[in-house]
C-alpha cells in the first residue's frame, strides 16, 4: 500500500516535471526555429547587403578601398570581441548561437531587412565604362541630361580612365535620362529610364547605337591646294564652295586650305579640331598626294592635317546620292574654277573621302 | 712723274650723244604671274621693288664695272635687265623668273641664261598671298643662281658685254694710252680683261673698232683713279691696222675737233677682287 501511496505520489510529483520537461523542449524547439528563422532572414539580408553594394556602390569605390575597409573592419571586430570576452563574453565557439539566437537578434536581423529594403527602394546608380570601342576610338566626353539640364558629366573617358558615375541615395523619382556621346555625331543619344532602384551601366560607345551618316570630307587636289587661302592669310582671292544635294545649296564662303567635311547637319558633323583624329584621313591624304609625285609631301600633308577643317552643314546624305559641288573665285561675278558631280558611295564606310580640284575624278 | 694730258694730250673726244648715264644698268622685276598678282593684291609692288634692289645687289658683286640700280635712275640709264616672275602650265602651274635686257631702249634676247624655275609643278606650298615668304624665296633663287659658273658665264657673254661703259675717253697721247672714265676701284678690273672703243669715222665712213687692253689703274692727274689701257689692235672696217699705225690713224680721229660718238664696252671681263687700293706714294697694288 504504501508502496502504491508512493507510486501515487510519484506519479503525481512525475506529471508537473513531465509538463516543465514538455514545455522546455517545446520551448527549445521554438528557440531552435527562431534561430533558423533568425539565420534564414540573416543569410537573405547579408545577400541583399552584398547584391546592393555590388550594384549600386562597388563600381565607385575603388579596389583599395574595399581591400582597406574590409581589413579595418577585420581589425574592428576583433577589438570588439576582445572587449565582449574580457567583459565575461564565453567563448567564440557558440558566438553565431548567442548572437542569432537570443531573442533580440530576430527583430535586429528584421530591421536590417527593412534597412536594405529601404536602400534597394531607395538607391540607384548610373555608371558608364570605356568598352565596345572600333581601333582608333580611344576617347570619348560622355553626359548625361535630364531634361535641358546636365544631369551627370561630361566624363572623359578612355583607356586611362575608364569608369565614370556614381551611386544617388535617396532617390523616389523616376528620370528619363538622355546619354549623349560629345563630339561624336555618329552615335546616336541613348534615352533610357532611371527608376529610384534601377541602376545603369553602360559601355561607351559599346552601348550606343551608331548613326549611319555619310560624313564627305574635301580635301583640296594637287591642282585646287595652292590657289586656296591659308587660314591667318588676309590679303587676296578668296574661293568658294557650294555643295548642292536634295534641291537645297550649301555655301562656304570662304574655302581656306583645310578638310572640309559635310553631308549632314551642323551638329552630326565632327567638330573642327576633331578632324585630325578621323581614323584613316593622313594616310589617304598622303597616299594621294604622293600618287601625284608632289615634291613638298610632307608639308603639304602636314599643313593639312594641321589646320582646323571647315564644316559645311548640309541635306543628310543617303548612299547612292548625287551631289554637285562648285568652287570658284568670290566677286562679282563669281569665277567658277572647277565643278565636280560625285556619287556618295552606297557602302558600310560612312566616310568617303573626295579630292577636288581640276583634273580630278568627277570634277571638270 | 709728271704727265702731261691737256698739252700733250687731248682730252677727250665725243659728245656724249647715245647715252645719259653709260656704265648704268637699271635692274627691275616684274611679277607677271597671274596666280600672285591675284594672291597678293597691293602687296606685287613692295615684291617688285624690294626684288628689283636685291637683284641690282646680287648683280654687283660678279660684275662690279656696271653700276647696277635696283632703284629708278634720275637719268636714264644705259641698259635695262629685268627678271619677270611668270607662270607656264595648267592645273599646276610651273612659276618661274625669265630675264630680258634692253641697251638704249632696244631688247635683246639672252638665249643662254636660263629661266630660274621658283616653283615646278610638284611643289604645292606657294606663298600666292605672302609677300615677305615669296621675296625671300625669290632672294634665295637668285642667291643660289648667281652664284653658278655657267649663269656668270652667260650674264657675261650676252649681257655686260653689251652693256656701254663710256661715251666718252680720255687720251694720253705722250703715253699713248686710252683712259676710260671707269673708276678702278669699284670696276675691280683684273689687267687681262679686254674693251672694245668702237666709233664711226666720217671721212671716209668706216667703222673702227678698238681692242683696249692690258687695262690699269691710272696712278696720275688728271682721271686719276680711273682705268687707263693701251690699245692693242684696230680694226678699220674689215681690215686690220698695224700695230704701229693704231695711234696715228684709229686714235687721232678721237682728237679731231669733230670727233665722232664712240661707245666702250668690255670685251671680256675678269675680277680681280683685291684690285683698286691706291698707296699714298702712286703706285697701285695688286697681289
Amino acid at each position: 500500500m504504501r508502496a502504491v501511496n508512493d507510486t501515487s505520489r510519484g506519479a503525481r510529483d512525475a506529471a508537473p516535471a513531465a509538463d516543465a520537461v514538455s514545455a522546455g523542449e517545446k520551448a527549445e524547439a521554438a528557440s531552435r526555429w527562431r534561430y533558423r528563422l533568425t539565420l534564414l532572414l540573416f543569410a537573405i539580408f547579408a545577400a541583399a547587403v552584398v547584391l546592393w553594394f555590388q550594384r549600386h556602390v562597388e563600381p565607385f569605390v575603388t579596389e583599395t578601398l574595399i581591400v582597406g575597409g574590409t581589413v579595418s573592419a577585420w581589425g574592428l571586430w576583433k577589438l570588439i570581441w576582445s572587449m565582449y570576452e574580457d567583459a565575461g563574453g564565453d567563448g567564440r565557439k557558440d558566438l553565431t548561437r548567442r548572437l542569432l539566437g537570443g531573442a533580440g537578434a530576430l527583430p535586429a536581423v528584421v530591421f536590417g531587412l527593412i534597412i536594405v529594403a529601404l536602400l534597394h527602394a531607395g538607391t540607384s546608380s548610373v555608371y558608364l565604362r570605356y568598352g565596345g570601342a572600333r581601333p582608333n576610338e580611344e576617347e570619348f566626353r560622355v553626359q548625361v541630361m535630364d531634361g535641358d539640364h546636365v544631369f551627370m558629366g561630361p566624363y572623359t573617358l578612355g583607356p586611362g580612365t575608364s569608369i565614370g558615375g556614381r551611386p544617388m541615395f535617396p532617390r523616389f523619382r523616376a528620370l528619363n535620362l538622355s546619354y549623349q556621346i560629345l563630339d561624336r555625331p555618329d552615335f546616336e543619344p541613348l534615352a533610357l529610364d532611371l527608376a529610384p532602384w534601377s541602376a545603369h551601366d553602360l559601355d561607351v560607345p559599346g552601348d550606343f547605337p551608331r548613326k549611319r551618316i555619310h560624313v564627305l570630307k574635301f580635301v583640296p587636289g594637287a591642282g585646287l591646294f595652292s590657289d586656296l587661302r591659308k587660314a591667318g592669310e588676309g590679303s587676296g582671292t578668296r574661293h568658294y564652295m557650294e555643295v548642292r544635294a536634295q534641291g537645297k545649296t550649301a555655301l562656304l564662303d570662304d574655302l581656306l586650305q583645310a578638310v572640309v567635311v559635310t553631308g549632314a547637319i551642323e551638329a552630326n558633323l565632327p567638330r573642327p579640331a576633331a578632324l585630325r583624329r578621323i581614323g584613316g584621313l593622313e594616310k589617304e591624304i598622303t597616299d594621294y598626294f604622293k600618287s601625284q609625285g608632289i615634291a613638298d609631301l610632307d608639308a603639304v600633308v602636314g599643313g593639312l592635317l594641321d589646320a582646323d577643317g571647315q564644316t559645311l552643314a548640309s541635306a543628310e546624305l543617303k548612299g547612292g546620292e548625287e551631289i554637285d559641288v562648285e568652287i570658284g573665285i568670290n566677286g562679282a561675278p563669281r569665277q567658277i574654277v572647277v565643278t565636280c558631280r560625285l556619287k556618295v558611295p552606297d557602302s558600310m564606310d560612312e566616310r568617303h573621302t573626295f579630292f577636288l580640284g581640276p583634273g580630278e575624278r568627277g570634277c571638270q | 712723274m709728271k704727265v702731261r694730258i691737256a698739252a700733250c694730250s687731248a682730252l677727250l673726244l665725243a659728245a656724249p650723244a647715245v647715252l645719259a648715264a653709260p656704265g648704268q644698268v637699271q635692274v627691275t622685276f616684274k611679277v607677271q604671274s597671274e596666280k600672285f598678282v591675284n594672291g597678293l593684291a597691293g602687296g606685287v609692288t613692295d615684291v617688285e621693288k624690294q626684288v628689283a634692289e636685291h637683284l641690282a645687289t646680287q648683280l654687283r658683286a660678279p660684275f662690279p664695272l656696271i653700276e647696277w640700280l635696283g632703284t629708278a635712275a634720275a637719268d636714264a640709264p644705259a641698259a635695262v635687265f629685268s627678271g619677270t616672275l611668270v607662270q607656264q602650265g595648267a592645273p599646276v602651274p610651273m612659276i618661274q623668273i625669265v630675264w630680258n635686257a634692253s641697251v638704249d631702249g632696244t631688247a635683246f634676247t639672252m638665249p643662254q641664261l636660263d629661266p630660274i624655275t621658283l616653283y615646278d609643278s610638284r611643289t604645292l606650298v606657294r606663298p600666292y598671298r605672302n609677300a615677305g615668304e615669296l621675296t625671300d624665296d625669290i632672294d634665295d633663287a637668285l642667291a643660289a643662281w648667281i652664284r653658278t659658273d655657267t649663269v656668270e658665264k652667260s650674264l657675261h657673254d650676252q649681257f655686260v658685254t653689251q652693256v656701254p661703259l663710256a661715251n666718252r675717253v680720255d687720251l694720253d697721247a705722250a703715253r699713248q694710252a686710252i683712259v676710260i672714265p671707269l673708276p678702278w676701284e669699284r670696276a675691280k678690273v683684273r689687267d687681262d680683261s679686254v674693251f672694245i672703243l668702237e666709233f664711226v669715222r666720217p671721212a671716209p665712213a668706216e667703222k673702227v673698232v678698238l681692242r683696249l687692253t692690258p687695262p690699269s689703274q691710272r696712278l696720275i692727274d688728271p682721271a686719276l683713279g680711273a682705268t687707263e689701257c693701251a690699245a692693242a689692235a684696230c680694226t678699220e672696217g674689215v681690215a686690220s691696222v698695224a700695230n704701229d699705225a693704231i695711234w696715228s690713224r684709229c686714235v687721232q680721229a678721237l682728237l679731231d675737233a669733230n670727233a665722232p660718238p664712240l661707245l666702250v664696252t668690255v670685251r671680256e671681263y675678269k675680277q680681280d677682287p683685291h684690285a683698286g687700293a691706291i698707296r699714298p706714294n702712286g703706285t697701285s697694288v695688286s697681289p
